[in-house]
């Protein structure tokens, strides 16, 4: 009579199947650890958030250029506040500096300055962003360019601060 | 008045299947909330990351003991 369990079988007693089933409870339990890392994170934010309060971040003036190096209407690169950050400072008029964060607030792609329209661009998603004060007009970015804080002393154009 | 043991097990399982699909709907209210609070954060609408994270806390409350519930 021949054996019913064949011999692998009795090798390998574990059934595929069985082993792999994923009863509700289980994927409950799955469902709740989920949650508990989706609360810790929002949770992290909010220590994030409440440092930042408590301990606001201090910036060094930093010398930007000259104004007589930036002319109207042009647009110039500089790093602030450290050498990972790039900004973009744009001479409005002959009086009025603004700069802002390079990195687009969707995926920090670089935005470029575009001085016919007087926006920023990203070409990355298709974001535009306004010239007066950094909010976006129209792609993807939900929020604004943080803008440095400028002031403008003794012929030079100083980097002092950054609003997000 | 005695059901029968199938149909009792009908019922469960349907309260099984309920309480899963209520824990889904927690967590992606929790997902919603994590996004909210991130683009809170970096936006500098910084108000609404305490709310966001006391409500994440609730919904997970109510995911373990709904987990619990299910354990019995």
């Amino acid at each position: 009579m021949p054996d019913s369990i064949p011999r692998w079988r009795e090798d390998f007693p574990i059934n595929w199947e069985d082993d792999h089933y994923v009863t509700r409870r289980s994927f409950t339990t799955f469902l709740t650890f989920i949650s508990s890392a989706l609360f810790l994170g929002t949770g992290l934010v909010a220590l994030r958030e409440w440092w930042q309060r408590w301990r606001p971040a201090q910036f060094t003036a930093l010398r930007i250029a000259a104004v007589s190096d930036v002319t109207i209407g042009q647009a110039k690169l500089f790093f602030y506040p450290t050498k990972t950050d790039p900004c973009l400072l744009v001479r409005v008029t002959a009086n009025r500096f603004v700069a802002y964060s390079q990195k687009c607030t969707h995926l920090l792609c670089p935005v470029l300055y575009q001085k016919e329209k007087k926006q920023f661009h990203c070409p990355c998603h298709e974001g535009y962003f306004a010239l007066e004060d950094g909010r976006p007009l129209a792609g993807p970015p939900k929020r604004p360019l943080p803008r440095i804080v400028l002031q403008v002393k003794d012929g030079s154009v100083w980097a002092t601060g950054m609003q997000v | 008045m005695n059901l029968p043991s199938a149909t009792l097990r009908q019922q469960r399982s349907s309260v099984l299947g309920l309480v899963t699909a209520f824990v889904v709907v927690l967590l992606l209210v929790q997902l919603w909330l994590l996004v909210e609070a991130i683009e809170g954060h970096l936006g500098g609408a910084g108000s609404i990351v305490g709310p966001a994270a006391i409500a994440s806390g609730a919904c997970f409350v109510a995911a373990v003991w709904l987990w619990r519930m299910m354990q019995r």
